[in-house]
């Protein structure tokens, strides 16, 4: 799926108490970066959820590595779903497990040999620089060590597709540094397709491959970051830029 | 007047579809239960894990209930057992309030305050997180995961913690009719297995406990499972999951005491 389309959304909807997403299309190729921003309540979060299989869209198509997704039998799902990382916007970190278990238990559901699970779980901890925490328990990490810790999990089977909410949220500068440059390595290293949303568009912009635009739950624009950067779309712009006067 | 009406009307109005929905999510995690564990998906390590954290964990508090329902019931009937002369019968009043009714009720009552408001906590501490949507993302199916194994435990926790509480509130009535009433345990034990009672009065008992099983594991997960809300939320979920399990046991009670009557 090198280059090719790895996920595409075709006019996706979903409702809540109000409309959330309205016609979503959106494309992200393999081994690349896609970032996805827009202001909060754009969308974005109901969106890389609904990639995930994780809720239902009330209409379109969502097709993860060629295969429909929407109104698919659970195992198809379940499949798909085995395809993708994922790191959430509160990290998700299991408290009933050492981070160790937390990074393995992807590989355990799997079946996977423990002499491999436990290579893995070293190897991944030590990418994200947390060697030697394997028997810490998650509520004893700083947030900036927790989402790390997500980032192992959500990579440890090197899933082709790999989902980030917010990897960089509430972190200092250095280790938001670290985090984006940890992400390209993912890409580089596993041949990924990362989806990652995030507000630090300064940070993200040097790491993508392509952005994604969305507002009021539709995506205003996708494309390469000059190409969006040069659109002249006032509200692109305004987002971008951090103005506070102009549409949004 | 008609304002009032209309208000009171609507209120009810929200107060039934707050119940169906309520018991539509009960029905939702039994048959999620069941079919995990038809499909061979119940997860035997967390099934394990649940019984000694929920099960075992309870049989202390259930052993000191017991111990005092079944001398206070002896307390209680001492009096009039002496005016009429009937401390022979001693064996079998208390057999007969403890196998179909105490014993059960009681039981379901502890398990629900105790395991149940856990189950709930732990549940929705899991779903406000977004533990339970990591799962999923993991391409794990909580019903298997997390449902079936916690729905087993408290079921099987349910009825074997009767079955103890029942053995140990006959010992503790036997004990204390032997100090207050002097009744020997042998007169006990005969008046307990004279007849009157039969194999039919400890089923009704064990109905009773794998029906306030069901419903104690389906309320408690349902709740924990519907959080929303961060931590309030889960207060929220545990209080309203142990009053409405606390109403479901005794609706179960009367449901199965009306259906299986003494002869």
């Amino acid at each position: 799926m090198l280059g090719g389309f790895v996920i595409s959304l075709d006019r996706v909807y979903k409702s809540f108490e109000s409309p959330v997403l309205r016609g979503v299309t959106l494309t992200a190729r393999g081994g690349r970066i896609l970032g996805l921003v827009g202001p909060p309540g754009a969308g974005k979060t109901v969106l890389l959820r609904a990639i995930a299989g994780l809720l239902d869209v009330d209409a379109g198509k969502i097709r993860i590595l060629g295969r429909e997704m929407v109104q698919s039998s659970d195992k198809t799902r379940r499949n798909l779903q085995a395809s993708i990382g994922m790191l959430f916007q509160n990290v998700a970190l299991f408290d009933f497990m050492t981070v160790g278990q937390n990074v393995a238990f992807p590989l355990v559901r799997r079946g996977e040999v423990p002499s491999e699970i436990e290579a893995r779980v070293a190897r991944e901890l030590a990418e994200v620089g947390l060697s030697g925490f394997e028997h810490r328990q998650p509520a004893g990490l700083s947030g900036g060590q927790r989402r790390r810790v997500g980032i192992a999990r959500a990579a440890v089977t090197r899933p082709p597709i790999l989902l980030y909410d917010e990897p960089a949220a509430g972190l200092d500068p250095v280790t938001t540094s670290r985090t984006f440059a940890l992400l390209q390595k993912q890409r580089d290293r596993l041949g990924s397709t990362l989806i990652v949303i995030s507000s630090d568009i300064d940070r993200l912009l040097p790491v993508a491959d392509e952005l994604a635009v969305m507002h009021e739950g539709r995506i205003l624009l996708q494309g390469t970051v000059p190409d969006v950067k040069n659109a002249g779309d006032p509200i692109i712009d305004q987002f971008l830029e951090g103005r506070t006067d102009g549409p949004l | 007047m008609v304002r009032f009406s209309a208000a009171l009307l609507a209120q009810l109005g929200q107060a039934l579809v707050a119940l169906v929905g309520a018991v539509g999510t009960q029905a939702m995690v039994l048959a999620a239960a069941a079919s995990a564990t038809l499909r061979g998906q119940c997860d035997g390590e967390e099934l394990r894990a649940a019984l000694l954290r929920l099960g075992l964990g309870s049989i202390p508090v259930i052993v000191s209930t017991a111990v005092f329902v079944g001398g206070l019931m002896v307390v209680q009937s001492a009096p009039l057992l002496t005016r009429f002369g009937a401390e022979s019968y001693l064996g079998w009043g208390a057999g007969f309030g403890i196998l179909r009714e105490v014993g059960p009720v009681l039981t379901g009552l502890m398990i629900s305050g105790r395991v149940g408001s856990n189950n709930t906590a732990e549940l929705g501490t899991l779903t406000v997180t977004e533990q339970v949507d990591g799962l999923r993302a993991l391409a794990i199916d909580p019903a298997g995961y997390l449902i079936a194994p916690r729905v087993w435990a408290i079921i099987l926790t349910t009825v074997i913690g009767t079955v103890v509480s029942m053995l140990v509130a006959l010992v503790g009535a036997a004990a204390v009719g032997l100090f207050l009433l002097h009744v020997h345990p042998l007169t006990f034990y005969n008046g307990l297995t004279s007849g009157m009672l039969t194999w039919r009065d400890a089923l009704h008992g064990l109905a009773k406990a794998f029906a306030f099983g069901v419903v104690i594991a389906s309320s408690s997960t349902a709740f924990g499972l519907s959080a929303s809300g961060g931590p309030p939320g889960v207060g929220r979920a545990v209080g309203a999951g142990v009053v409405s399990t606390a109403v479901l046991i005794f609706a179960m009670d009367a449901l199965v005491s009306l259906t299986a009557r003494a002869p």
